[in-house]
């Protein structure tokens, strides 16, 4: 897609493959979008050969398209091989230095795959990353947090307070002096963008006394440069044209804070997520539009007043809602660190799906999940945590520092947190009616086998009887771009694991796939031992579907099987339906409405960046953990879990949080006292006081005001200044806009 | 407002626009405003995903929908906008609770101005969209975009245009 964007010129791409794993968040509905978008042409096929074409040196890749059981010479001018990754030169001798383990490839070993997430064999020695095997950010960056949890267990009683900063605020009064820095971002703007065309328009607008560009304006060398041009220009505001001000915004203010230049002073500019990756066909136009954004970043720039951030108490305890595998270690880490964490479970057990009767072995080591369980469990006592089970929350209202919850269960009671953890889980996709489920009654989910492994692990009974044939049917529910569903990411290893047991009590196995996901550590091992075994792996091409033969009772399954070209029946008396995971209902829609958390068009709750912050939600102070977030498996959502308490931890840790000071502001001059504002609050911030004179007047209590701005749009006297977002800033901005554009 | 409409100035700077607008020359200014918590985020994620639109906007970030009082969508058009969009979080999503169906009942009074000014209906609008939802923030753009142009330049524009 990047190739077609940054070049128009090429005419096609091609990618050869043999499964597609786009199992993350989201990863399906992007390889769907390349495919509506015609970006790639996707063949199903390794290449045997690739040759130079000694006519007009360009060479040409031969495949076996083993779809359309074609041999196709591709011609190319450019062949790109995605390798795979290994493991770093000095990883073994690492391993070996720290006294930590290798597996096989060279990839440092975790103490247990299925469910350390971080964990080395050695105790206080933690890993992250690909260092463990093949990873994607948002696993990498989870589980990154995950061990600075671990480390905090170590370091508690040692932990820094407030460090007491006390920076010079600098000078900044005066008429305006502007200073834009504008990022390249790499090729991500310049590769759209003329940079020091915007630099050059910036230096003509007015009040710019600088104006200059940065390869990486967020990296460490744009932030020194940023420092510099401040104190050498003697500026007193800021613009940062760059990328969006909702995940870096923050990094530029800490910047600022730190030379005691007020860091609301400061403005960016979205050249990059709003104007160059969307407009990267119409660069031209995508010019005129970055100029004129930064003309009005400037034009808002010299109107912001600097604003002094209050504070509010923080009440340094912890909600934890849902206490399966991840509310488990959620609570566990925070309650290690002497956090009072409050577990609520609404079932009368802990475990969620590790709970007896419905997990035997985990995959990929075939641990007992009850022995996994225990072990967690035996934690979680020690931490100190309180458990509350068979209880709900009825309701939270307030923010970040003073969440107030109701429960309602064995215990009735209020309580009041300084942050939340949900856990809730996921619920599992209903087959509704397909492939014979609930009508034929040897026709199965994932779930119904798994417990029936539980109940006879040597001999599998389902509906009375043993199997002779089984038969399983991959990403039910999972995977359906109308839907928005994903990969479900759990279900592939789980049917290889269900499969080998299956196997081994003699049952004829086949899986019916779309792709093999195999992604997560010792799973693709889990997959060849399967095959060596006798497990039949038969593929189901695009756009169809199995077909379940029988009446009553399966007694087959038939496929078009498009390695072998010809259609296939395969006799089954079980037939396992591997069912997606959902976002669990009604809780999702219970805790957006309570908390007001995003929640993704895959109907699970959105972190505020999949990258940068995969655990945090956009509502500062609530956190997400395990597959209330998306589907994942055990060890995934034990590093979420992990990486939740932390970033959870760094707000527990003081007993203060910062307060916006973008709040509303009555000039009690112009104020009629008319109460418009205080009936339209629902943060009770304005109150009519009486004034000096002796009249009334609206007065905003910045503590309680969340800086909305609804209030100032509303009062009829025009008496209320939102600040950081007053209509002469706004003003300003449309002004800017139009300044040089309505005459051409 | 006073109307000098039948000017030969007017006349002159209006035709130009309008000839562009004839000859596919002319791309209409809109200006679009947005949450910080829904509709902002949602274009971000266009942004993330690449999801391609027209570029023919400009993007007015506050923190809530219920910042955009009709002042603002006004002044916009007095300056040349040719089409305004607010948007904001759905019901039920916004950050502050009711911020956004403050948000509507500023809208009508805004669109009552609109009509009062002479200018077409379909150059204001009015659309939730969630910080999941960079598709069809990509899809509100275009279409709108498409519609504004359609409409063809704002007569408050052309009179500009020509002062
Ligand atoms: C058939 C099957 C086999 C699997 N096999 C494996 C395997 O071998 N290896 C592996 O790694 N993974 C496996 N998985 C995936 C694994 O089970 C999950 O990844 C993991 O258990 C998710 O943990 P969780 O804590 O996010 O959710 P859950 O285990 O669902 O826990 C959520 C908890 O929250 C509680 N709760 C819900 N709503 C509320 C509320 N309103 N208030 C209070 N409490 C609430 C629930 O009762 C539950 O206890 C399998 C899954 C299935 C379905
Ligand atoms: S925060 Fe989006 S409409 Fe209020």
């Amino acid at each position: 897609m990047l190739v077609r964007q940054h070049d128009p010129e090429v005419e096609e791409v091609t990618i050869l493959y043999t499964d597609l794993r786009a199992f993350g968040k989201g990863f399906d509905d992007f390889l769907q979008r390349s495919r509506d978008e015609k970006s790639a042409t996707y063949v199903r096929g390794r290449p045997a050969k690739i040759e130079r074409v000694p006519e007009d040196d360009t060479l040409e890749v031969f495949v076996e398209d083993t779809l359309g059981h074609q041999q196709k010479r591709i011609p190319a001018d450019l062949v790109v091989l995605s390798v795979a990754a290994a493991p770093n030169d000095g990883a073994i001798k690492l391993a070996d230095i720290l006294g930590i383990e290798t597996n096989e490839y060279g990839f440092i070993d975790r103490r247990d795959p299925a469910v350390s997430a971080v964990e080395t064999v050695r105790e206080g020695i933690y890993v992250a990353g690909s260092a463990v095997g093949p990873q994607v950010i948002p696993d990498c960056v989870a589980q990154a947090s995950a061990t600075a949890a671990r480390a905090q267990l170590f370091l508690t009683g040692h932990r820094v307070t407030e460090e007491a900063k006390t920076v010079e605020p600098m000078d900044l009064s005066g008429p305006p002096r502007v200073g834009v820095m504008v990022c390249h971002c790499g090729i991500n703007i310049a590769g759209v963008l003329d940079v020091e065309d915007l630099v050059e328009h910036a230096r003509t607008v007015p009040d710019v006394v600088v104006a200059k560009n940065h390869q990486f304006a967020c990296s460490s060398t744009g932030q020194d440069e940023l420092v510099e041009i401040i104190r050498e220009h003697n500026l007193n505001r800021i613009v940062v044209a760059a990328c969006t001000p909702r995940t870096h915004e923050p990094i530029f203010r800490e910047t600022c804070a730190r030379i005691g230049f007020n860091p609301y002073l400061l403005e960016m500019v979205n050249i990059r997520d709003q104007c160059s990756w969307v407009h990267a066909r119409q660069p031209a136009e995508a010019q005129v539009k970055a100029r004129a954004l930064i003309r009005m970043g400037v034009a808002r720039a010299r109107h912001l007043e600097p604003l002094q951030e209050g504070e509010v108490p923080m009440t340094q305890a912890a909600l934890v809602i849902g206490g399966g595998i991840a509310g488990i270690q959620a609570a566990t880490d925070l309650a290690a660190q002497g956090f009072p964490i409050t577990l609520v479970e609404k079932e009368g057990r802990l475990g969620g799906r590790l709970a007896a009767p419905n997990l035997k072995y985990l995959y990929p080591n075939m641990r007992p999940a009850a022995e996994v369980l225990a072990a967690k469990l035996k934690r979680l006592k020690e931490s100190g945590a309180r458990i509350l089970l068979n209880t709900e929350v009825e309701n939270i209202s307030g923010f970040v520092g003073s969440f107030d919850v109701e429960l309602k269960g064995e215990t009735e009671e209020s309580l009041s947190v300084g942050a939340i953890i949900l856990a809730t889980g996921a619920d599992l996709a209903d087959p509704q009616g397909e492939y014979g489920y609930e009508k034929l009654a040897n026709v199965v989910t994932s779930e119904q086998l798994e417990r029936a492994l539980f109940e006879n692990e040597d001999a599998v009974i389902v509906d009375g009887r043993k199997p002779t044939s089984a038969a399983f049917v991959l990403c039910v529910g999972s995977r359906d771009p109308e839907a928005c569903t994903g990969c479900s990411r759990y279900c592939c290893p789980t049917a290889i694991k269900q499969a080998i047991h299956l196997c081994r009590q003699g049952i004829d196995t086949t899986i019916f796939y779309r792709d093999i996901r195999t992604i997560s550590t010792g799973a693709e091992e889990m997959y060849r031992q399967a095959r060596g075994m006798g497990v039949l792996f038969v593929r189901i091409p695009p756009g169809q579907k199995v077909e379940v033969v029988g009446d009553g009772r399966v007694e087959a399954v038939r496929c078009y099987d498009d390695l072998l070209a010809r259609r296939l029946e395969v006799p089954a008396d079980l037939v396992i339906l591997s069912v997606g995971m959902r976002a669990r209902q009604p809780e999702t829609d219970k805790f957006h409405d309570m908390l007001k958390t995003s929640v993704g068009l895959d109907g699970f709750f959105l972190e505020r960046h999949p990258e940068l912050a995969p655990v945090e939600t956009a509502v500062e102070g609530v956190f997400l953990a395990g597959t209330v977030q998306g589907p994942k498996d055990i060890v995934d959502s034990v590093a979420q879990a992990s990486a939740a308490a932390a970033k959870a931890s760094v707000f527990l840790a003081y007993d203060k949080v910062k307060q916006d000071p973008a709040v509303a502001v009555v000039d009690e001059a112009k104020c009629r006292a008319c109460g418009a504002c205080v009936d339209l609050c629902q943060f009770r911030a304005p109150e009519l006081v009486r004034t000096a004179d002796d009249t009334f007047a609206a007065r905003v209590n910045a503590s309680l005001c969340k800086g909305c701005g609804t209030c100032a749009s509303w009062c009829p006297s025009g008496a209320i200044a939102s600040k950081h977002f007053t209509d002469r800033q706004v003003h300003a901005m449309i002004d800017a806009f139009f300044a040089e554009e309505v005459a051409s | 407002m006073t109307t000098s409409s039948d000017s030969p100035a007017t006349k002159e700077a209006g035709a130009t626009l309008l000839q562009r607008h004839a000859a596919s020359a002319w791309n209409p200014h809109i200006v679009v405003f947005a949450c910080n918590w829904c509709s902002y985020a949602g274009a971000d994620t266009a942004g993330v995903s690449r999801i391609q639109h027209q570029p023919h906007f400009r993007m007015i970030r506050v923190m809530c929908s219920g910042r955009i009082q009709p002042g603002f969508v006004l002044r916009a058009f007095e300056k040349g906008a040719d089409g305004v969009l607010v948007s904001g979080c759905h019901f039920g999503d916004c950050h502050y609770i009711f911020g956004n169906e403050r948000a509507v009942e500023q809208f009508e009074k805004t669109m009552n101005v609109v009509k009062l000014l002479g200018l077409e209906q379909g150059r204001l609008r009015l659309e939730w969209i969630s910080a999941a939802e960079g598709v069809r923030f990509a899809q509100v753009i275009n279409e709108f975009t498409d519609q504004v142009r359609e409409l063809g330049p704002s007569p408050l524009a052309i009179k500009r245009a020509a002062i």
